[in-house]
């Protein structure tokens, strides 16, 4: 679906109908002048704040089921931080034991693997690879492609095992899980965790040595979880961290943001207060809690940098894809390290007397920070309910990434400049809604800047 | 021992809360509790994304979906061979996926990987725009009903490897 037009001598827009590979609605819409870039609109249309409305009144209970369905791609991140926020308000979440802190943690893995999988190999590498779409792709890496399928399917498989469905799991609860899983399932799956970690390391290395990653380095303020030394890496626990002096409970993370609204788009965007954008997801945690890494991704790691040719920190967004790939050997062999030790635990779940209360956490999501917030009433229903989630945190990020990107490609044609800005994006992995999605690209040229008429073709996908 | 018939897939998509999108999940439902033999009902409800994780050594897909249709009346239902050059054009094929890997690109894919079924189905119905916390339309429970009984068709035919023919 392509529309392009002219609107007057100096003026331009284009428009791409479709990015087919970012989950949600959005528009990106540039204006140059000559080489300067005088605005970078990323406009996304988000639901979560619908969620927020519709939590109020519910029973607590509920709250996991409901926010599962805010997205499909990653429902646990969105169960993990309402259960810990909730456990808070409810007064249990220190009384969370060991047993139900690390099957959250499996769980957490399997969605790690089945979203970063998906994103990196059916999305994110055909950009690379200078393919249109994961299909056309698969004619030439076919073999890489049904491996990467193997891995994303044992990220289901290990959701499915853990909480009853992939989708949108139903054995979640506020205080751990309704019943825990037989340990013979689990150990079923250990051969296939075995195999699926070798053949990662081996992706992983592959993506390293034979990808050419775009320049882009920025001066980010990474944002991640930051667990305590000994309890593992980003994911289910820790204060909130930065790479720029950051470092606060989780309680205090929605102080020491604020959150502001556009005209140009519905989801608020996030700044850190007196300081401005910030980044979450792999890179920034892998940036800053590489320390925490499972001994077989640190050992990976160095292996990585030196195809790569880059030491930690990366400040490149686009090795946000090699990043994810040591992410994803890592939620492996963390998977298979839980399953060895998993017993049948005497107690699956923390029961809670409903009381009115407060509470705050946020986990990582496999694109970054989803931070929760409510407050209850004394029979348990919700008073208020608040969700950051992670794309709109790095919403202010991207823009200034694109803006970046743009002024380095007005020698390039609007198909060209396109595509570079969609890849750009990709590199969040964003998720910005859970319909219909679509990108329209426009890139306006004031002042005669820019010479026209090239003609747009659809963006990928199909 | 015992000859193991064809294995069919049924695959609904669609989201619970979200007013006539929950026909999916809602025809899943229906199939479940008619428990047919020789058919696997899977519930990708808003994450379509894990089809091709289902495809393997299926020799039949039904797909259910809730589609916006240009042309079609409201609640009308929509049976027809996926790759059929008669299939009613959808206004983007990517309306019925989430996170990029539409159901279209996901059978194209599989397709290129030797992965597709040798017969895939779509069964859905027309809808109006949904938002989350809106109820279901009065037509729909009937169209549920209707769906399922073409999915259960289907799934008998090519169990029983019957010749198809275009259900009414």
């Amino acid at each position: 679906m392509n529309d392009s037009k002219k609107n007057n001598e100096s003026t331009r827009t284009i428009r791409v109908g479709a990015l087919a590979r970012v989950e949600g609605e959005g528009a990106l819409h540039l204006v140059m002048n000559g080489d300067q870039v005088e605005k970078v609109h990323l406009e996304i249309y988000e639901p979560p704040r619908f969620y927020e409305a519709f939590l109020r009144g519910r029973d607590f209970k509920e709250v996991p089921d409901i926010t599962a369905r805010i997205c499909g791609i990653c429902p646990v991140a969105y169960q993990m931080g309402s259960c810990h926020a909730l456990e808070k308000a409810m007064g249990v979440f220190d009384e969370l034991t060991p047993e139900i802190n690390a099957l959250r943690d499996l769980l957490y893995c399997g969605e790690w693997i089945e979203s970063h999988v998906l994103h990196m190999f059916m999305l994110h590498l055909p950009d690379f690879l200078g393919y249109e779409s994961a299909i056309s792709m698969a004619e030439d890496h076919g073999d890489t492609v049904k491996q990467a399928l193997r891995i994303k399917k044992l990220g289901n498989t290990l959701m499915d095992t853990v909480a009853g469905r992939s989708v949108h799991p139903v054995n979640v609860c506020v205080g751990g899980f309704y019943k825990a899983p037989e340990p013979q399932a689990m150990k079923d799956l250990l051969p296939e965790l075995d195999a699926c970690l070798d053949l990662m390391c081996e992706l992983t290395l592959f993506l390293a040595e034979h990808i050419t990653y775009p320049n882009l380095v920025r001066d980010y303020e990474f944002v991640c979880l930051n667990p305590e030394i000994g309890d593992g890496y980003p994911m289910n626990r820790g204060g909130l961290i930065s790479n720029k002096g950051l470092h606060v409970s989780q309680e205090a993370f929605g102080k020491a943001i604020e959150e502001i609204h556009v005209e140009h788009s519905t989801a608020l965007q996030s700044i850190i207060k007196d300081r401005g954008e910030y980044l979450v997801g792999p890179l920034a945690r892998l940036n800053l809690r590489p320390d925490a890494l499972h001994p077989r991704a640190k050992e990976l790691l160095p292996k990585v940098c030196k195809l790569i040719g880059q030491d930690l920190p990366w400040c490149n967004n686009f090795l946000s894809l090699p990043a994810r790939g040591i992410e994803v050997v890592h939620a492996l062999a963390l998977s298979a390290e839980i399953i060895r030790n998993y017993q049948l635990p005497k107690i699956s779940r923390i029961p809670i007397t409903p009381r009115a209360g407060w509470g705050a956490h946020g986990t990582e999501a496999p694109r970054g920070v989803c931070w929760h917030e409510y407050e209850t009433e004394a029979d348990g229903s919700i008073k208020m309910a608040h969700i950051v989630p992670p794309t709109s945190q790095n919403q202010i990020t991207i823009e200034s990434d694109l803006r970046e990107l743009a002024r380095l490609l007005v020698d390039v044609t609007d198909e060209e400049a396109a595509f570079r800005c969609e890849h750009l994006i990709r590199n969040y992995d964003p998720c910005i809604s859970c319909s219909v999605h679509f990108l329209k690209f426009t890139r306006d040229w004031k002042g005669g800047g820019k010479p026209a008429s090239v003609p747009i073709a659809t963006a990928g996908g199909d | 021992m015992c000859e193991v018939g064809p294995s069919i897939l049924v695959a609904a998509c669609g989201n619970i809360m979200a007013s006539d999108d929950a026909f999916g999940p809602l025809v899943a439902r229906e199939l479940r509790q008619r428990a047919p033999a020789g058919i696997e009902v899977t519930d990708l409800d808003i994450r379509p994304a894990a089809l091709l994780d289902y495809l393997p050594g299926k020799d039949g897909l039904i797909l259910i979906d809730a589609v916006h249709a240009p042309g079609l009346e409201t609640g009308e239902l929509i049976d027809i061979d996926w790759f059929s050059p008669d299939r009613p054009a959808l206004i983007n094929d990517d309306t019925m996926s989430t996170h990029g890997l539409s159901l279209a690109m996901q059978l194209n894919l599989a397709k290129q990987l030797d992965l597709l079924p040798p017969r895939v189905r779509l069964i859905a119905v027309a809808i109006e725009p949904v938002s989350v916390g809106q109820p279901i339309s009065d037509h729909l429970p009937r169209s549920v009903i209707a769906a399922a009984d073409l999915a259960s068709h289907y799934a008998t035919l090519w169990t029983n490897h019957l010749p198809e023919q275009q259900h009414a």
